[in-house]
C-alpha cells in the first residue's frame, strides 16, 4: 500500500537556525501517527513545514503517492484532501461556528447549494457534539469547544489525512477522552489517517498506532507503540515512565566554609 | 577578615543594608558571617547567601560562616549555585551598517507593497475572468465598516477645517475687497488638496489601523495559517475585499467631503464677505475645470490604495503576541500618513 504521507529528509529552520536536521517517516492509510518529543524539539515546526506554512530548507514530501520537492507549493487538490486542527482552534473570530465550518466547503465545493452545505455543517457539528454552537461566535465558546468546532471544520471536506496540533492540550479529561474516541472512530469508520502532535500520555496509549520520537531535530525512534513501551533508549524510557530526569545529578554547592 | 553578626531574621528593609555591608567588605577582604542567633529559613535568606557567594567568587574572596545552628547549616548546604544568564546584547552595528540595513528593509517593504498592489489590482479588475478566483465576497461589509462608518468624522473634520481656512482667507481677501474670489480659492483648495488628503489621513487613522489590527491579530492567532491550510489564499480572502471597498469608498468620501468643505466656504462667504449664494455657486462652477474633479478622484483613489496596502502589509508582517499587534498598528498609521503626503507631493508635480 502506498503511504498517504511520506516525509523524506526534511530539513527546516528559520533565519539561519536549523531546527529540523533530517526527518523522515511515513504514514500508512488509516493509521494514527503520533509525533513525540520534548518541548522545543521541533514538533510544531515539523507540522508547519509538512503543511508548507513555513518554507522548508530541503527534502521531499509525498502526499497520496505523488512526490513534491518540499520547496514547491502544495497544490489545491492536496489541500482539499487534508484537514488541519490547530492548537488553539484558529477559528476565524469574525465568523460564526457554522460559517467557519462552511469555509472549506465554499472554497472547494462552491457548487453546493446552501441547503446541502447546511446539512453537511450540521452533520460535522453533530459529530463533535457542538450543534448548540451553530450560530455562536468563537469568542462565546470555551477553549475546548473552540477546538471541537475547529475539528468539525477540519473534517468538513471528508479529508483522508488529518493533522492535529496538540488536540487534547487544555481540555478536561472527559472531553479529551471523547476526542480520542472520536479520532479512533474516524480512523475505523472513515479510514482517515491522522498525524498528531501530543504530550498526553493517556491519549497516546489509547490511540497511537505508530510514533516518531524527535530529539534535537532528528528522529530518535520510529516505531509502533509496543516498540516504544519496550524501548531502552533513555529519553523514550523517561517519557513513557513519566519519570523526571535526574536534575540533581551534579550539585553545585555554594562555596562556604563552616566553622563553629 | 572582617566579621558581621547576622540578626535573628531579616526584616523586609534589611536586605539591602546587609547585602551592601557584605559586598563592601568582600571588595577589600575576606568575610566572616556570625550566625549565632541567625534563624531565618525564608527563601529570601537563601537568596541572600547565594548573592553573597556570587559576590565572593567575583572578587576572589573567601566566606566563612561561623556559629550557625545545625539546622541552618543544613539549609544553607542545600542552596545550589545557579548561573544567571546575561541578556544577549544584540549585534551592534555601525551607523553606516544601520543605514544600509534600513535601506534594504525599505526596499524589501516597497517590493512587497508593489507585489500586493499588482495582486490586488489583478483580482479587483481582471480576477472575474480567472478560474482561480475564490467564491468569497465580503466587499459590502467592508464598505460599511471602512467607508460608511467613517463618513461622519470625515465630513465633520473637513467642514471645520474648510470653515477655519475660509475664515482666515476671508479677512485677507476683504481688505482688498476681493471677497467674491473666496469661492474659487476654497473650491481649488478643497478639490485639489485638502479633500483627498484629509479624507485619506483620517481614514488611515481610522480604517487603516483597524485593518492592521484585525489582520495582525488573525496572524497572531494562527487564523491566517488555518486559511492557508484550507487552500484559501489570504491575499484574495483578506486583502482584495478591503482593497475593493477602499477603492470605492475613498474617492466617494473625498468628493463629498470636498463639497462639504466648499459649503463651509460658502457660509463664510455669505456671512463675512456678503457674497450671494448665486454668486458663490457660479464662481465655483465657472472656475473649477472638470479635469480638476477627475484629478481629485484619481488622487484619492491612490491614497486609498496606499492606506489599504500598507495596513494589510503591516498586519501580515506582525509576529509574536499582543505587542506585535500594537506595534504594527502604530507603524501602519505612521507609514500611511507619510506615504499619503509623499504621494501628494508627487501628484502636485505630475498634475501641475
Amino acid at each position: 500500500m502506498t503511504p498517504l504521507l511520506k516525509v523524506e529528509h526534511l530539513k527546516a529552520g528559520y533565519g539561519g537556525r536549523v531546527i529540523l536536521k533530517d526527518v523522515s517517516f511515513e504514514v500508512a492509510p488509516s493509521e494514527i501517527r503520533v509525533i513525540l518529543g520534548g518541548s522545543g524539539c521541533g514538533k510544531s515546526t515539523l507540522l508547519n513545514n509538512i503543511l508548507q506554512l513555513e518554507k522548508p530548507l530541503g527534502g521531499n514530501i509525498s502526499f497520496f503517492g505523488t512526490s513534491y520537492p518540499a520547496t514547491t507549493p502544495i497544490p489545491d487538490d492536496v489541500r482539499k484532501r487534508t484537514g488541519v486542527l490547530f492548537q488553539g482552534g484558529a477559528l476565524l473570530t469574525s465568523l460564526t461556528v457554522a460559517e467557519n465550518v462552511a469555509l472549506p466547503l465554499k472554497r472547494h465545493k462552491p457548487y453546493l447549494p446552501k441547503k446541502i452545505m447546511d446539512e453537511i455543517i450540521a452533520d460535522r457539528l453533530e459529530k463533535v457534539h457542538m450543534m448548540h454552537a451553530f450560530n455562536k461566535y468563537p469568542s462565546e465558546l470555551s477553549g475546548g469547544m473552540k477546538k471541537r468546532a475547529a475539528l468539525a471544520r477540519a473534517l468538513a471536506l471528508d479529508p483522508e489525512l488529518l493533522f492535529c496540533d496538540e488536540p487534547s492540550a487544555g481540555l478536561d479529561p472527559i472531553t479529551a477522552r471523547s476526542l480520542d474516541e472520536l479520532l479512533l472512530t474516524l480512523r475505523d469508520d472513515l479510514k482517515i489517517s491522522v498525524v498528531i502532535v501530543t504530550h498526553e500520555l493517556d491519549s497516546i496509549k489509547t490511540i497511537c498506532d505508530k510514533f516518531v520520537f524527535l530529539k534535537q531535530g532528528e528522529v530518535l525512534l520510529d516505531g509502533t507503540l509496543q516498540q516504544g513501551l519496550e524501548s531502552n533508549i533513555p529519553e523514550i524510557r523517561t517519557f513513557f515512565d513519566r519519570k523526571c530526569p535526574d536534575e540533581f545529578g551534579n550539585v553545585n554547592c555554594l562555596n562556604f566554609e563552616f566553622v563553629d | 577578615m572582617a566579621t558581621i553578626a547576622l540578626p535573628e531574621r531579616f526584616s523586609p528593609k534589611d536586605y539591602r543594608f546587609w547585602l551592601s555591608r557584605c559586598l563592601h567588605i568582600l571588595k577589600n577582604s575576606d568575610l566572616e558571617l556570625d550566625g549565632t542567633v541567625f534563624a531565618d529559613f525564608s527563601s529570601e535568606s537563601r537568596a541572600f547567601f547565594a548573592a553573597v557567594a556570587g559576590a565572593a567568587e567575583k572578587f576572589g574572596r573567601h566566606v566563612r560562616l561561623a556559629h550557625f545552628s545545625p539546622e541552618m547549616k543544613a539549609e544553607i548546604a542545600q542552596i545550589r549555585k545557579i548561573d544567571i544568564p546575561k541578556a544577549e546584547a544584540g549585534a551592534s552595528m555601525g551607523p553606516l551598517e544601520r543605514l544600509g540595513d534600513a535601506g534594504f528593509r525599505l526596499l524589501d517593504t516597497l517590493k512587497t507593497l508593489l507585489f500586493l498592489l499588482s495582486e490586488s489590482l489583478y483580482w479587483t479588475f481582471l480576477g472575474r475572468f480567472d478560474k482561480k478566483r475564490l467564491p468569497f465576497g465580503g466587499v459590502g461589509q467592508q464598505l460599511l465598516r471602512l467607508g460608511s462608518e467613517a463618513s461622519g468624522i470625515v465630513f465633520l473634520l473637513v467642514f471645520l477645517i474648510g470653515f477655519t481656512l475660509s475664515l482666515q482667507s476671508a479677512s485677507q481677501l476683504n481688505t482688498f475687497g476681493a471677497g467674491e474670489y473666496l469661492s474659487v480659492g476654497v473650491g481649488f483648495l478643497m478639490f485639489a488638496e485638502l479633500g483627498p488628503m484629509l479624507t485619506a489621513i483620517i481614514l488611515a487613522g481610522r480604517s487603516g489601523s483597524s485593518i492592521t489590527a484585525e489582520i495582525a491579530s488573525m496572524n497572531v492567532a494562527e487564523e491566517i495559517k488555518a486559511l492557508r491550510t484550507m487552500g484559501i489564499h489570504p491575499i484574495q480572502y483578506l486583502i482584495v475585499p478591503r482593497f475593493k471597498a477602499m477603492t470605492i469608498a475613498v474617492p466617494l468620501l473625498s468628493f463629498v467631503a470636498s463639497m462639504i468643505g466648499c459649503f463651509a466656504g460658502f457660509l463664510v462667504a455669505f456671512w463675512f464677505c456678503e457674497v450671494s449664494p448665486t454668486n458663490y455657486w457660479v464662481g465655483l462652477r465657472e472656475n473649477l475645470p472638470l479635469l480638476l474633479l477627475f484629478k481629485s478622484v484619481v488622487k484619492s483613489m491612490v491614497f486609498g490604495w496606499i492606506v489599504t496596502l500598507i495596513a494589510c502589509h503591516q498586519g501580515f508582517k506582525a509576529r509574536g503576541g499582543a505587542d506585535a499587534v500594537g506595534k504594527a498598528t502604530t507603524v501602519c498609521v505612521v507609514y500611511s500618513i507619510a506615504g499619503i503626503i509623499l504621494a501628494d507631493a508627487l501628484f502636485s508635480f505630475v498634475f501641475y
